[in-house]
């Protein structure tokens, strides 16, 4: 439902950046959670804010963080 | 494989139009991934966290190596002038700088190229200008006092003459017509026109107020003047030095908004400066600016200079920036210290200052940079001790590198009771007090 509605509202809409925290919340391995939230904060003017995104970014590559990771995800396919 | 990744912008809006009963690890593309890689590295390094930025444009370099055969390079350039800013030891100072050099020499062993439109197009944070998103600042090599400083510094130059061939090789064309005179001749009939070109030229900056008793005093019965204050960061404001002679010409220059894209500005503003005609241009810090460091790369003036205001090589080719002006008594003997500069050395000699020194005191005790007292101050204002030697270092801390510590913990090994007074920095400052501390314990006690 909340993926649903995170791909249903739009980057440029406020609820997206709620949206995606209350995925990470419910499970806070979810590859896809921490790319599209951190991707969105790297364009944040909050420097704080920011810095979070590149470290959900850089979280998707650490397999203890993550599963799969960025990177293996895609070696698997 | 590469035409498929430039039809792809750097976004990740595209995963919204999947199938929606792929995964969404499914859907993950490498050029995305690559991407994400490539932006946390150059954002580390951004905030000089050199490990993370190192290990995270590595991994964007290889993941690169599936759309360009020998990897992007644009990520290797930035591994090929990305240095360590705040080295634990001289062995970790040593390897950033062996890491750095084996990119440098891998990328000037073959053909490649940069596409700047390309790469303003898809590269996050690159369409601001991309020289600076790929070519790293070479500033942090005046403090690795074990490198090969010529070596290095001249394969940062081949290299940014490689990716960016419009400016080193543009030349003006009054150079071209001086270099086929038979006796070139210029001071005899008029005066010297000369151009000094800083990218901190600003007023109260140590760059200024070491050149600017010089400048002021130069006979304008022989030298026509223009400043040229390539504004990038720090104040826009030239220093007040250079309006002592309201001969001289007085210009600042900085990146409009629409300068995107490419750093075709710099190139634009090369050919002002050929316009202009300068017998000699006179850089104060090459190594600093990238506006300068770049406006370098041309042939502006037939005699190009070099000097201290930033006192390290700029790597460029002699015929480029012909000389270096030092000062003979910061120098070896000139034999030994050419080796420390690809631009043939010049030295001011033995015995004369190299500048006009103007106290930063007024009467009264205040300071001349911002008219604040000082002179009601005590230790107890610092929270130090009256009884004891104090030793200040008011380098700022990230130029503290590892050599530094023996000497300073050796001072206090004679003196116990001394205390080292550093200046305050943000995050380098706790670095440097935990080598000394180290030092301290496994060295002095």
């Amino acid at each position: 439902m909340l993926r649903a509605k995170a791909y249903t509202i739009g980057e440029d809409s406020p609820e997206y950046l709620d949206t995606w925290p209350n995925i990470l919340a419910l499970d806070p391995t979810n590859l896809e959670a921490h790319v599209m939230l951190g991707w969105k904060l790297l364009t944040s003017s909050n420097s704080a804010l920011q810095e979070y995104g590149i470290a959900l970014l850089e979280d998707s590559f650490d397999e203890k963080k993550v599963s799969p990771t960025i990177v293996s995800c895609r070696f698997q396919k | 494989m590469i035409r498929k990744c430039q039809k792809r912008r750097s976004t990740l809006s595209h995963f919204q139009k999947k199938k929606k009963k792929k995964t969404f690890a499914q859907n993950f593309e490498f050029p995305q991934t690559m991407a994400i890689a490539a932006t946390i590295g150059r954002y580390r390094s951004q905030r000089k966290e050199y490990v993370k930025g190192k290990y995270f444009t590595e991994l964007a370099l290889d993941l690169s190596k599936r759309y360009y055969r020998n990897g992007d390079p644009c990520l290797q350039l930035q591994l090929a002038s990305m240095f360590d800013y705040f080295p634990i030891s001289t062995g970790q100072a040593d390897s950033a700088v062996n890491a750095l050099n084996f990119y440098a020499e891998d990328l000037l062993s073959r053909e490649w190229s940069i596409n700047e439109e390309y790469l303003s197009a898809n590269t996050p944070g690159a369409a601001s200008d991309p020289f600076v998103h790929c070519m790293l600042s070479i500033f942090s090599l005046s403090f690795y006092y074990r490198a090969d400083t010529t070596a290095t510094a001249s394969r940062n130059y081949q290299l940014a003459s490689r990716a960016w061939p419009s400016l080193a090789n543009y030349k003006a064309p009054h150079v071209t017509e001086y270099e086929h005179r038979s006796i070139p001749n210029t001071c005899e009939s008029r005066k010297i026109k000369l151009g000094v070109i800083s990218g901190v030229i600003s007023e109260g900056h140590s760059v200024s107020e070491d050149f600017g008793g010089v400048l002021q005093r130069l006979d304008r019965n022989y030298f026509d003047v223009t400043y040229i204050h390539l504004f990038e960061t720090g104040s826009p404001d030239i220093a007040n030095f250079t309006q002592r002679h309201p001969t001289d010409k007085r210009l600042v220059w900085t990146k409009q908004p629409t300068d995107q894209g490419n750093g075709a500005w710099i190139l634009r503003w090369g050919m002002e400066v050929a316009a202009m005609e300068l017998d000699m241009i006179l850089f104060l810090d090459l190594t600093m600016s990238t506006f300068a460091r770049r406006m370098g790369m041309m042939r502006l003036a037939p005699v190009q200079l070099n000097t201290h205001g930033h006192p390290i090589t700029s790597g460029h080719d002699a015929s480029v920036i012909n000389y270096f002006v030092s000062w003979a008594e910061a120098e070896l003997p000139i034999e030994q210290s050419q080796a420390h500069y690809t631009e043939e050395l010049r030295l001011i000699p033995h015995g004369k200052l190299h500048q006009y020194y103007e106290p930063r005191t007024l009467p009264g005790d205040r300071s001349r940079m911002n008219g604040q007292p000082f002179g009601h101050l005590t230790r107890d204002d610092f929270d130090l001790p009256a009884d004891v030697s104090l030793y200040l270092c008011m380098q700022k801390p990230f130029k503290l590198h590892p050599e530094f510590d023996p000497l300073v913990c050796g001072v206090l090994h004679k003196d116990p009771h001394g205390y080292a007074v550093l200046h305050k920095g943000k995050l380098s400052v706790n670095l440097v007090s935990c080598r000394i501390n180290i030092h301290f314990f496994l060295i002095c006690v």
